[in-house]
């Protein structure tokens, strides 16, 4: 495990985090947003990678995920056959894993 | 008997040539195999030889009534299993080979779930064929549905129909590589050989003997044996069974 990684789950006491170590993360900074939409989902990596990355990218990310109902969700059932509901611009931003995986690079 | 589920998150992704090449491969090596076709497709048998009006024997048939092919007895289950007393027949070892030299490997179609999970309490190895397409990784976490994919027991995983030429393909693999690690067992090319021999009939290794995809595929069976503790008995030329895991 990477002295970096051990650290972080060390500060989050958290030793039943799963680690698992991406070599190849190219693919993540190529454009492919399915990518990122597979390691956010808790059920291919479990929660706790999940909440690992959500520590990492800050507030916002964790904002992103556990607050409030989805407004698409949220609106009136009519509304949804008639305008598309958008969402706020905010809540819009995908998952950072660019900033993830940089932020690894950084603290070392 | 020793039973290995082949099944994927998606269909069309070749999970069925390779339950037979599978099959091919481990019968080739000295194993007693049975390949048995739980979908609807009912295909299966031409990865055989045999042509689609060919009619395969339900699992539970007697013996007499066996269609062997390549050393290998197929049989027929997609009927058997919607019947009531399929699982009690099944758990009184009235439908699958016994035995403890007895390697039965199976297809199952990715939309069967209850028969997946049913079946995955009493296999040795579950083996998720997946392709390095956006549409089949987009499925993935729905095999996850109990638990996280990667912490899955007795599952591996194998990459079918890759093609390095297109950059999808090669992120998509090294995403896979990265995401399992041991868990993915093997890679295998894309060759349209594969398409060609099905539609003459005959095994990829007769019909593109020089097939790229041919050498991924005994490397396939080399790990399955190994991830089941088959072992080579000494001396005897014959592979045999280790301790079951």
């Amino acid at each position: 495990m990477r002295k970096d990684t051990a650290h972080l789950l060390a500060t989050l006491s958290q030793p039943e985090f799963r680690y698992r170590e991406f070599q190849y993360t190219f693919y993540v900074n190529s454009g492919w947003g399915l990518f990122s939409a597979l390691l956010g989902d808790p059920r291919l990596l479990g929660r706790a990678i999940c909440t690992e990355k959500i520590q990492l990218l800050g507030d916002d990310a964790a904002q992103m995920t556990e607050t409030g109902p989805d407004p698409i969700e949220a609106a009136p059932l009519l509304e949804r056959y008639s305008v598309p509901v958008t969402p706020p611009v905010e809540q819009q931003r995908a998952v950072d894993l660019r900033g993830f995986f940089t932020s690894f690079s950084e603290s070392e | 008997m020793t039973l290995i589920l082949m099944n994927s998150s998606k269909g069309g992704v070749g999970n069925t040539f390779l339950t037979a090449q599978l099959a091919l491969h481990l019968a080739g090596r000295g194993h007693d195999v049975t390949a048995v076709d739980f979908t609807f497709q009912d295909s299966l048998k031409m990865h055989f030889g045999f042509s689609p009006e060919q009619r395969v024997p339900e699992i539970g048939c007697p013996i007499s009534e066996d269609l062997v092919a390549f050393g290998i007895s197929l049989r027929q289950g997609h009927a058997e299993a919607r019947r009531e007393d399929f699982w009690l027949r099944l758990r009184a070892g009235e439908l699958l080979p016994n035995g403890p030299h007895k390697l039965t490997i199976v297809d199952l179609a990715s939309e069967d779930r209850q028969l997946i999970t049913m079946l995955s309490a009493y296999c040795a190895l579950h083996i998720c064929t997946l392709t390095p397409t956006a549409s089949t990784l987009a499925t993935l976490p729905k095999l996850g549905q109990e638990r996280p994919v990667v912490a899955l027991d007795h599952t591996v995983f194998v990459l079918n129909q890759i093609d390095d030429r297109y950059r999808l393909c090669r992120h998509s693999t090294a995403f896979v590589r990265d995401l399992f690690g041991e868990q993915l067992i093997a890679r295998i090319r894309r060759d349209e050989a594969v398409n060609e021999a099905l539609a003459r009939f005959e095994p990829i290794a007769k019909y593109a003997p020089h097939s790229a995809t041919l050498p991924d595929l005994a490397d396939f069976a080399v790990m399955v044996e190994e991830r089941l503790g088959l072992r080579c008995e000494p001396g005897s030329g014959m592979l045999g069974l280790g301790d079951q895991p």
